[in-house]
């Protein structure tokens, strides 16, 4: 078993983020919600369809940024018109409706992650699960995706489950953090984090932002 | 840009270094039932034009035919490995035995089991062009990524939706790996079949030379079968270019 008893209730509209230590099983607390791993309990959710971004970007070198865009209504049967015209509104969302027609593999890094939100969203869903979604990015790109971020879910009304391995990130973006212990991954706490969304750089030195990073590092040492 | 321009002088840098190859060729004191002069193979290969085209046609439909055909087995029994293990278990070490059983003894027992006749040929070529096909389209299946399959879960995708988006466009690079391999062997494959025993081809023809001393037949032979073999690989690797450039993407673009 990867995880032990977890409740939780999200509110809509509300940031959560899962921390935990690599490998502890909060990607398992993911495929979960998705439906993917078997589990014991009760998932329930109250909206129609759940975006989700993978760990790593997961997108398809053989489709152009907008077909990549595209792909969840195709697979869901929109016509080929109908699914460019609602993925090209979504490159213009997140800001890469230059690229829609060019190869996936030209992106940067943090240009990918924003491609795979589009994605994640194309059908509508106002419902995010996201693994680990800045990983792949170096310091000073993720800080820059964690703050588009974080906009772009005030401004469009997301509800989102996140999962990280780091503290500062998790405090950063979320409403709540949802604190796991090592494997197999149990509750140890949830922090409410009291700072207005959406989150810009000045929230770093904000004291209640540094206290929250001190006392979840606190708790994870007592430990 | 800059990879265009290099791409350019790297073939003008190649292209010099044949035309230097070819003119030591020709300065090179031998005689010619030794090593005949490249103006001697022109004029031969111009004289014995119509007999050539002849049997090239045979040899060349063998190849096509052979090939088309290793192409065929070779997905097939990847795909077939891919879906149900135990058979892969089974007949992955089988492929291999019949790579190792050597071609001159291969040649003559397809000869003896299926005749004199065209199939025979092209059955030898099929036998060994079909190996690296399969084993690449079976090496491609098996790395598709298993977050992308997991990403289509998601969306619940149909198994065609799943072939259409992940596993043809995931594993037609590794097929066309394979068929540059494999259209190395097919055109000799061919020759050397016929070799074993045929009414005509090119096989057939350089026996002949052979038997009668003409070395300078001999190396038209040799210098057609570059020729063809050359402009068929690169022939693959322009299809291959052309359907599948994401497997290129290495080459140019803005980069990660």
């Amino acid at each position: 078993m990867a995880v032990e008893k977890i409740d939780l209730v999200v509110e809509k509209d509300e940031v959560i983020a899962i921390l935990g230590p690599s490998g502890c099983g909060k990607t398992t607390v993911l495929k979960a919600i998705l439906g993917l791993v078997p589990y014991m309990g009760k998932v329930q959710i109250f909206c129609e369809d759940l975006g989700y971004i993978p760990q790593t970007d997961s997108l398809f070198d053989w489709l152009n940024c907008l077909d990549n865009v595209a792909l969840p209504l195709l697979l869901k049967g929109f016509s080929k018109k109908v699914a460019r015209q609602r993925a090209g509104n979504y490159l213009e969302k997140v800001g890469l409706e230059e690229w829609a027609h060019r190869p996936v593999y030209q992106l940067s890094g943090g240009m990918r992650q924003r491609l795979s939100l589009a994605r994640a969203l194309v059908s509508g869903s106002k419902f995010l699960l996201a693994d680990e979604p800045f990983i792949s990015l170096d310091a000073q790109n993720r800080r820059k995706l964690q703050i588009y971020f974080s906009e772009f879910l005030e401004k469009e009304k997301i509800t989102t489950i996140f999962v990280t391995h780091s503290v500062e990130e998790a405090v950063f973006l979320a409403d709540r953090v949802v604190l796991l212990s090592s494997r197999p991954a149990k509750l140890v706490q949830i922090l409410p984090v009291q700072l207005p969304k959406p989150r810009r750089v000045e929230h770093l030195s904000d004291p209640k932002y540094q206290t929250l990073v001190a006392t979840i590092y606190e708790r994870i040492f007592q430990r | 840009m800059v990879s265009q321009s290099m791409k350019r002088s790297s073939i003008i840098v190649e292209l010099i270094f044949a035309v230097i190859l070819v003119i030591f060729w020709q300065l090179a004191p031998f005689p010619s039932y030794i090593l005949p002069k490249p103006t001697r193979l022109v004029s031969e290969f111009l004289t014995q034009r119509t007999v050539i085209t002849n049997h090239l046609k045979i040899t060349l439909y063998e190849a096509f035919t052979g090939f088309a055909l290793a192409l065929i087995i070779g997905v097939l029994l990847a795909v077939t490995m891919y879906l149900v293990k135990i058979v892969a278990r089974v007949l992955l070490p089988m492929i291999v035995l019949t790579q190792t059983i050597p071609i001159t003894v291969v040649a003559p027992l397809i000869v003896i089991w299926f005749g004199f006749g065209i199939q025979a040929k092209v059955g030898t070529v099929a036998f060994l062009c079909f190996f690296p096909i399969a084993i690449n389209t079976y090496e491609g299946l098996k790395t598709v990524d298993p977050q992308k399959l997991e990403l289509l879960n998601v969306y619940k995708a149909k198994w065609y939706q799943k072939l259409r988006f992940l596993y043809i466009p995931h594993t037609v690079p590794h097929i066309f790996s394979g068929m540059k391999i494999a259209v190395t062997y097919a055109f000799t494959a061919a020759i050397l079949a016929e070799w074993m025993g045929a009414q005509a081809g090119l096989g057939v023809y350089t026996i002949r030379a052979l038997n009668s001393f003409r070395i300078d037949r001999v190396f038209v032979v040799v210098v057609l079968t570059i020729i063809i073999t050359l402009a068929w690989f690169f022939l693959i690797n322009w299809l291959s270019r052309k359907i599948a450039p994401w497997a290129y993407r290495g080459e140019g673009g803005a980069g990660r």
